[in-house]
C-alpha cells in the first residue's frame, strides 16, 4: 500500500472517529413547522416580486407608449421602439446593455465559440444577422440570482444524474453570475457584460479595460477553476448608446418617408454596435448601414 | 399529495418523518465534519431539512431522500452567498456531552477547520462518506474536474498539517 493510501485510509478511520461521537433525536414537529414557514415566507416573497415585476411592466409600457419618436429613452436607453411598432413590448422585453436590470440578472451564451463574439471594427459588420449571442438566452442550465435557493438540488434523487460536461457548464453559469454581480456591484463604470462559451468552458468578459476589474474578476473566477476566463474590451459602448437613440428618434421619419418600420434597437450584448430589428430588414438593410455607420451591427426582421 | 398529517413528535406515517428518524444522526455526523461544530452542524440539518419538508412529497424515490437533503445541506454550506444562518428553533438542549468524545482528535479538527469550506466538504464527502468522485461533484454542484482539483488541494493541506506528527509517532516507535 503506498503512503497515500495509507494516509488516506487513516484519514477516513479519523473521520469516522471524530464524527462518532455525535448524536442526537430530531425534533420532527419543529422541522416541519419550520418547513412550513419557509414556504410561506416564499409564497410571500414570490407574490410581492410578481407584483413588483407587473407594475414595472406596466411603467415601461407606459413610458414607451407614450414617449415614440420624441427623442426620450426608456427605462434602459437601448431597446427603443419605433412608431407603429406592432408590439412594443418586443423590444422592452429584449432589453440589453448596462442600464438593463435584465442583463443584471442574465448571463448571455455565446453558444458559437469564440469566434461568435463580434468586436468593433472587427468583421462582420454588414449588417446581416448573426449567429453570435446577442440577443439569446443564457443556456438551459440553472441561472438567476446567486441565492442559496439557486443551489436547490433537482428532485430526481439520482446522485449521477448530473454529468460532468453538465457541472462543467453549471460551473460557468456559476461562474458567470458571481463576475456579473461582483461586476455589477464595484465596477459599473466600466463593466459591460459578460458571454459564455459553453463548448470550451470560456467566460468572455466585456470591459472597459484599465480598471481594477481584470484583477478582480480573476480572483472571482479562481473558484471555479475549470472555467477558462477571457476579456474583451467594450470601450465603445457610450457612442452605442448615442447611436441607439439617434436611430430610435428618426425611426418616425424612417417609416413615414421610406416605409421602413424599425422596431427596435438594441445594443449587442458582445459589445460590437447596434442591433436594428425591422420587418424590411432585407430591403433596407444596406440603407440603414450606410446612414448611420458600421456601428449597426445587425439589422434583422 | 400532502403529507401533513404526522402527529409531532412522533414517527407516524409520513415516510419522510420515518427517513428523517432512521438517518438523522448519520446526516448530523456529516454536517458535523463539514462544519466543525456541533451547533452549527445541527443548525445546517435542520436548516436544509427545513427547506426539504415543504418538497417532500416531491421526491419520488424515499431512497434519493438522502441524498438529496444531504446535497441541499452541502451546497448551502459552501454557498459563499449564504450570509446569515437560519436557525430553526427547537425545545430540545444541544447534546453538549457528546462532542467531548469526538473533539479528542484536536490535530484533525484545526486541519479541517484550516481547509476552505468547498475543500473542506469534497474530503469529508470522499473519505467520510465514501462517495466517489463523481458523486462528490454532484454533491458540491461542480464539474468532476474541479472536484478533483478540490480533493487534490484539501487532501495536500492535510497532509501537511497531519503527516509531521504521524511521522513523530512513527519514531517513538
Amino acid at each position: 500500500m503506498s503512503t497515500e493510501d495509507e494516509f488516506e485510509e487513516e484519514l477516513a478511520i479519523r473521520l469516522g472517529t471524530r464524527a462518532a461521537g455525535v448524536g442526537g433525536s430530531p425534533p420532527l414537529a419543529e422541522l416541519r413547522e419550520a418547513g412550513r414557514r419557509r414556504a410561506r415566507r416564499r409564497g410571500v416573497v414570490r407574490a410581492v416580486t410578481a407584483v413588483a415585476v407587473l407594475a414595472v411592466g406596466a411603467g415601461v409600457l407606459t413610458q414607451l407608449g407614450g414617449g415614440s419618436g420624441t427623442g426620450r429613452t426608456g427605462v434602459a436607453g437601448v431597446g427603443v421602439p419605433s412608431p407603429g411598432s406592432p408590439s412594443p413590448l418586443t423590444g422592452a422585453a429584449r432589453l440589453r446593455g448596462a442600464e438593463s436590470d435584465e442583463l443584471v440578472k442574465t448571463v448571455l451564451a455565446c453558444q458559437s465559440g469564440p469566434s461568435s463574439l463580434r468586436t468593433p471594427g472587427g468583421g462582420g459588420m454588414t449588417g446581416l444577422p448573426s449567429a453570435s449571442s446577442s440577443g439569446l438566452p443564457s443556456s438551459g442550465l440553472p441561472s438567476g440570482p446567486p441565492t442559496s435557493a439557486r443551489f436547490t438540488p433537482t428532485m430526481t434523487g439520482a446522485p449521477s444524474s448530473l454529468s460532468s460536461d453538465q457541472a462543467g457548464q453549471a460551473d460557468l453559469v456559476h461562474a458567470g453570475e458571481a463576475v456579473e454581480k461582483m461586476a455589477r456591484e464595484q465596477y459599473a463604470d466600466h463593466y459591460f457584460s459578460t458571454c459564455q462559451d459553453a463548448s470550451t468552458h470560456t467566460l468572455y468578459v466585456m470591459r472597459n479595460p484599465g480598471s481594477g476589474l481584470d484583477a478582480a474578476v480573476t480572483r472571482t473566477v479562481a473558484d471555479w477553476p475549470g472555467v477558462k476566463l477571457e476579456f474583451r474590451a467594450a470601450a465603445g459602448y457610450p457612442q452605442q448608446l448615442r447611436l441607439a437613440k439617434e436611430i430610435r428618434a428618426e425611426a418616425g421619419d424612417w417609416a413615414a418617408t421610406k416605409g421602413v418600420h424599425i422596431r427596435s434597437v438594441q445594443i449587442a450584448n458582445d459589445g460590437a454596435g447596434v442591433i436594428v430589428e425591422t420587418p424590411q430588414a432585407d430591403t433596407a438593410r444596406e440603407e440603414l448601414v450606410r446612414h448611420f455607420g458600421r456601428l449597426v451591427v445587425e439589422v434583422r426582421p | 399529495m400532502k403529507r401533513e398529517s404526522m402527529r409531532p413528535g412522533g414517527t407516524g406515517s409520513d415516510p419522510f418523518d420515518e427517513f428523517v428518524v432512521a438517518r438523522y444522526q448519520a446526516l448530523l455526523r456529516g454536517a458535523y465534519l463539514i462544519t466543525g461544530d456541533v451547533h452549527d452542524a445541527r443548525d445546517l440539518l435542520h436548516d436544509a431539512l427545513a427547506r426539504v419538508y415543504p418538497k417532500r412529497s416531491a421526491i419520488r424515490d424515499p431512497g434519493a431522500a438522502e441524498g438529496y437533503v444531504r446535497r441541499t445541506m452541502v451546497r448551502t454550506h459552501v454557498s459563499r452567498w449564504r450570509r446569515t444562518r437560519r436557525e430553526v428553533l427547537t425545545s430540545a438542549l444541544p447534546d453538549g456531552p457528546a462532542v467531548q468524545e469526538a473533539e479528542r482528535d484536536g490535530q484533525l479538527a484545526a486541519a479541517l477547520a484550516g481547509l476552505p469550506r468547498r475543500q473542506r466538504a469534497a474530503v469529508v464527502l470522499r473519505y467520510y462518506l465514501d462517495l466517489s468522485v463523481a458523486q462528490v461533484a454532484v454533491e458540491l454542484g461542480c464539474s468532476v474536474t474541479t472536484a478533483k482539483t478540490h480533493l487534490a488541494r484539501g487532501i495536500k493541506a492535510l497532509r501537511q498539517e497531519l503527516e509531521p506528527a504521524r511521522e513523530l509517532v512513527g519514531r517513538e516507535h
